[in-house]
């Protein structure tokens, strides 16, 4: 079944099709979710916040577009809220106006696997890892992220380059740690 | 790598970023996506609750203090008028007041002036002659005045004099004024009809009787009789409905139905009915302060929805299970319910009562089906199910009528069950909620 046909017979309230959407994408999508959270049952609690969403608004899915680019912008949307809504989180989410640093030249050789590079993104400060993921991973430019988050654009691009220095550090220093240790970039 | 090409690259490493999500975020999304309309029957109480709270809040603003005087000697002793003002300012009020100060008081003496909770003011006109022949009137409990100077009269003397009798009944203006306080709405009334005669002093009213007797009453034991009608729902935690879904391959026949193949279906616990009756005694510490006891019989009930795909092969051997899709888990109880209560009392009579407590509950008996999730087979196994419970309550009463037949309560009531109708099994930490209106009913005897 196609992404259309599968679409419609959501719409239609079949329940065998939801499932089917769901295991579709809810690998992918947990691993977007778990890139914002700190623990993986956060990550499953905005995984399964997300797909009811899905579910509710899947009216509204124009079929133009990539399906999994939609849902993956509504887990997105809903890991932001998410954040914004949990306290331990929250607190962590301060984007106080810092110098601008730099952006580094340095790019290290990225030999890590997606778990482990996740894992190095989740220990930055919530408001780092935040950025970090609209920037770097989804793709979203300064301006797109300071109105999503509610701060200046000039905030956005310096808590960035915070957050790249000390992810590029951290990678550097487990790099050496497992020298013998060969990821495949992809 | 590239340079510059971090972010890229870092763009790459996760787009074959998967992680297995568990098997409970489905059965959560399938449960809050395809959840079944909420019953009309389920919002029903608050509804009405909605509607009494708001005609009662009417009724509050609109409450009148009511002073009764009886027996005034005017200037005509057959004199008769009821008078009634409402919204009228203080000013109106107190020139009203200073009208009955004004009555010749040198045959007045006093009878229960001090203010009572459901006790009227109460002036006994006596014969100009030798009034304090006279003053030998059953007194009620609380007999002292407290004059103008400050002095405190016992009134339930059975000799005071002319003089002071002017004072006590300034002094019982000085009280009525107090009691108005700054309601601006008033409402008076006069009844000259039931003057009271000297021999009628010896021997009171059964109207100034019962008034008493109200008033005693209220300090201790009150008897009564209680019904509950609401919903009831059983819940893991607060109203999250129990869902199971089971998609295993099972082949059984054991317990009272069996499935074949590839099940597939869910099972999910709607709120329905349930009921209480019983009676209710209830001490009064003082005015406000109560604990409540009884014995009731409690009927809650949850329905056991059962949504089946259309693929599925299964085969109960309760047809009923099937036919209906929906099947009523029924639990009949008796419980020993304990309650403090706390009186909310306006213009001195009980107006709100505060409920919280707890009951006792054993149960008797009980139709509900088990659902074995692993073998997708339902049964009755009534050894799993906790047969004495403890439930926790709260209430909120208000006084609808209160009169020389008894009182009338009624309000919403939450009853959660603190302990699990089961320690395994289907129902394992699932507790029971009750919400509903309460009816209360108190005679005076």
């Amino acid at each position: 079944m196609d992404n259309t046909a599968l679409v419609k017979a959501c719409l239609k309230k079949h329940v065998a099709a939801q499932q089917q959407l769901y295991q579709l994408f809810a690998p992918t999508m947990l691993g977007v979710c778990y890139r914002y959270t700190k623990s993986i049952q956060d990550a499953e609690d905005v995984l399964q916040e997300g797909f009811v969403k899905v579910f509710m608004y899947l009216h509204t899915y124009k079929q133009t577009g990539q399906l999994g680019a939609w849902i993956r912008r509504i887990m997105v949307t809903t890991a932001l809220n998410y954040l914004k809504k949990h306290k331990k989180y929250r607190q962590e989410m301060s984007f106080a106006e810092m110098p601008l640093h730099p952006i580094s030249d340095t790019n290290p050789q990225l030999t890590l696997q997606g778990k482990e590079l996740a894992d190095l993104i989740r220990q930055l400060p919530t408001g780092y890892q935040t950025i970090f993921n609209l920037y770097a991973i989804e793709g979203f430019n300064h301006i797109e992220i300071g109105q999503m988050l509610g701060i200046s654009e000039g905030t956005s691009k310096s808590q960035y380059a915070r957050a790249r220095y000390l992810l590029i550090e951290w990678i550097n220093k487990t790099s050496i740690i497992q020298p013998q240790q060969q990821y495949g970039s992809k | 790598m590239e340079a510059n090409n971090f972010e890229k690259n870092t763009k790459l490493v996760f787009d074959d970023f998967l992680i297995q999500p568990s098997d409970k975020v489905w059965h959560a999304i399938e449960a809050k996506i395809n959840k079944k309309n909420t019953p009309f029957f389920y919002w029903l109480p608050a509804c009405i609750c909605s509607i009494i709270f708001m005609l009662c809040g009417l009724a509050v603003h609109d409450v009148s203090v009511k002073i009764t005087l009886k027996g005034i000697p005017l200037a005509a002793n057959n004199y008769t008028f009821t008078q009634k003002i409402s919204n009228i300012a203080k000013q109106n009020v107190m020139a009203l007041k200073n009208q009955y100060a004004n009555v010749n008081s040198s045959n007045v003496i006093v009878h229960n002036a001090q203010q009572h909770a459901n006790t009227k003011v109460t002036l006994h006109a006596l014969p100009s002659k030798k009034s304090k022949d006279y003053v030998q009137a059953p007194i009620p409990t609380k007999s002292k005045i407290e004059l103008a100077n400050n002095e405190v009269t016992d009134i339930n003397s059975n000799t005071i004099e002319n003089d002071t009798i002017q004072s006590i009944q300034q002094a019982l203006v000085n009280n009525i004024n107090d009691s108005i306080g700054n309601n601006t709405i008033v409402a008076v009334e006069k009844t000259l009809s039931n003057v009271v005669t000297p021999n009628k002093i010896n021997k009171p009213t059964k109207a100034l009787d019962s008034n008493i007797q109200v008033h005693q009453a209220q300090k201790k034991w009150k008897f009564g009789l209680s019904l509950q009608v609401g919903v009831s729902s059983a819940n893991k935690g607060f109203f999250n409905n129990v869902v199971n879904t089971d998609y295993s391959n099972v082949n059984t026949t054991s317990g009272i139905g069996s499935a074949v193949g590839n099940t597939g279906f869910s099972t999910v616990l709607v709120p329905s009915r349930a009921v209480s009756i019983g009676a209710i005694a209830q001490y009064y510490f003082n005015k406000k302060n109560s604990i409540s006891i009884g014995l009731q019989y409690n009927y809650t009930s949850s329905v056991f929805a059962i949504t089946l795909p259309n693929d599925s092969m299964v085969n109960f051997a309760d047809a009923s299970v099937v036919m209906a899709n929906n099947y009523v888990n029924q639990f009949h109880a008796i419980a020993l319910p304990i309650n403090y209560c706390y009186s909310i009392i306006k213009n001195k009579k009980v107006k709100w009562q505060v409920q919280v407590g707890g009951q006792i509950a054993q149960l008797i008996q009980t139709n509900a089906l088990q659902f074995n999730a692993a073998q997708g087979i339902f049964y009755t196994n009534n050894s799993l199910f906790n047969t004495t419970n403890l439930n926790a309550t709260a209430a909120i009463h208000y006084n609808i009528f209160n009169g020389k037949k008894g009182a009338w309560f009624i309000g919403p009531t939450f009853t959660y069950g603190v302990t699990p109708l089961s320690n395994q099994g289907y129902y394992k930490q699932v507790h029971q909620q009750v919400i509903g209106i309460n009816i209360q009913k108190f005679f005076t005897k």
